[in-house]
């Protein structure tokens, strides 16, 4: 199999290259394409790219292989390779920092600006803030993103306006604060969310969903907040 | 509250923009469907029925209801194109406001010169 890598190393090189390796395929067993990389590093240790729990919990690994964003580490080689080809490229729209290695500060500052965390005014129960079974039920599909950024750096949206649209990872996590039963901040929480672009940037395209190695549904998020900015106005 | 969170922005436009692009689009729909109707039930309209027919005041507030609809829904689709193509500070900017200039300018055009079409006649 040939595997054709994104290279480039901003302070030394003026253009990004792609760089190709053989690699041969086990026949006996599946490998993830992390594990190519892996075994490319020791051909070459100069290639660059993050990767930290290798079961596609911590999201570190998000790269674009073949055209598709995924995490490396939970994505098998004969369900991306492509006549016999394998094409990794770094995450689109982001600065790259060296080869694979994205800056992700734009995207965790998208994240912050949602204000990810449970704001709640009302005096601390002695224990915990109880929630019923179909309270914490409405939670579910929201709260597993683990932000490796594979749904934001799909979405053209996102790519256009980087700075100004939140992007669907950051608005799931919105919607995710906007469901909680216990969260008191609903409507400042809308209030930020009503400008041209923050939410209504989603042309509902739904290349984010395409993309959640997480199975995660961005776009039915943004839509529940549509309808709260609708039925809150 | 509001010292728990980040900077807020309380701008509503996007939000007006959404079901001001929406409304609009019905009323498009409904014209659109409408006037189907009323040529596939008179396939045979000759010149004294079709004038009378946008002649009459109800033909006449739904064309300019949907001249003007169309208007709006195309500003906000191509505000939203412009912003999205065409973006950053300095020389992008004023391409970006010529960009709009041209397309407001166009729209208006094309909305007074429909509504003097649709009221001319009378």
């Amino acid at each position: 199999m040939k595997v054709s890598v994104y290279r480039f190393v901003p302070e030394q090189d003026d253009v990004p290259r792609m760089q190709d390796y053989e690699f041969e395929l086990p026949q006996d067993r599946e490998l993830m394409v992390l594990d190519v990389l892996e075994d490319l590093r020791l051909q070459d240790p100069t290639i660059a790219y993050r990767r930290s729990c290798r079961e596609g919990v911590c999201g570190s690994d998000g790269m674009n292989m073949n055209g598709r964003n995924g995490l490396a580490c939970k994505t098998t080689v004969s369900s991306i390779v492509s006549r016999n080809s394998l094409t990794l490229r770094p995450l689109p729209g982001l600065p790259v920092i060296r080869d694979l290695v994205v800056d992700m500060s734009q995207f965790y500052a998208q994240y912050e600006k949602i204000d990810p965390f449970l704001i709640n005014d009302e005096e601390p129960p002695e224990r915990e803030r109880i929630q019923s079974v179909e309270e914490r039920e409405k939670l579910d599909g929201l709260y597993e993103c683990i932000l490796c950024a594979c749904c934001s750096t799909s979405c053209p949206s996102y790519w256009w306006n980087p700075d100004k649209f939140i992007g669907p990872a950051g608005l799931l996590q919105a919607y995710r604060f906007l469901a909680d039963s216990r969260d008191t901040a609903t409507s400042e929480r809308l209030d930020k969310l009503g400008d041209p672009y923050s939410v209504f940037r989603c042309r509902t395209i739904m290349n984010c969903v395409d993309a959640c190695p997480k199975d995660l549904n961005p776009t039915k998020a943004i839509g529940k907040i549509r309808t709260m900015l609708i039925e809150g106005s | 509250m509001d010292r728990y969170m980040s900077e807020s922005r309380s701008s509503k436009r996007g939000l007006i923009d959404f079901i001001v692009q929406r409304l609009t689009a019905v009323i498009i729909g409904i014209y659109v469907i409408h006037l189907t109707v009323i040529f596939a039930l008179n396939g045979d309209m000759d010149y004294i029925a079709w004038r009378s027919y946008f002649t009459s005041g109800y033909s006449l507030l739904l064309s300019s209801l949907t001249v003007l609809a169309i208007a709006i829904h195309s500003w906000i689709g191509m505000w939203t194109v412009g912003t999205d193509y065409i973006r950053g500070q300095g020389v992008a900017k004023g391409l970006r406001l010529a960009y709009q200039l041209v397309i407001g300018a166009a729209l208006l055009v094309f909305l007074v010169w429909s509504l003097s079409l649709i009221w001319g006649h009378l």
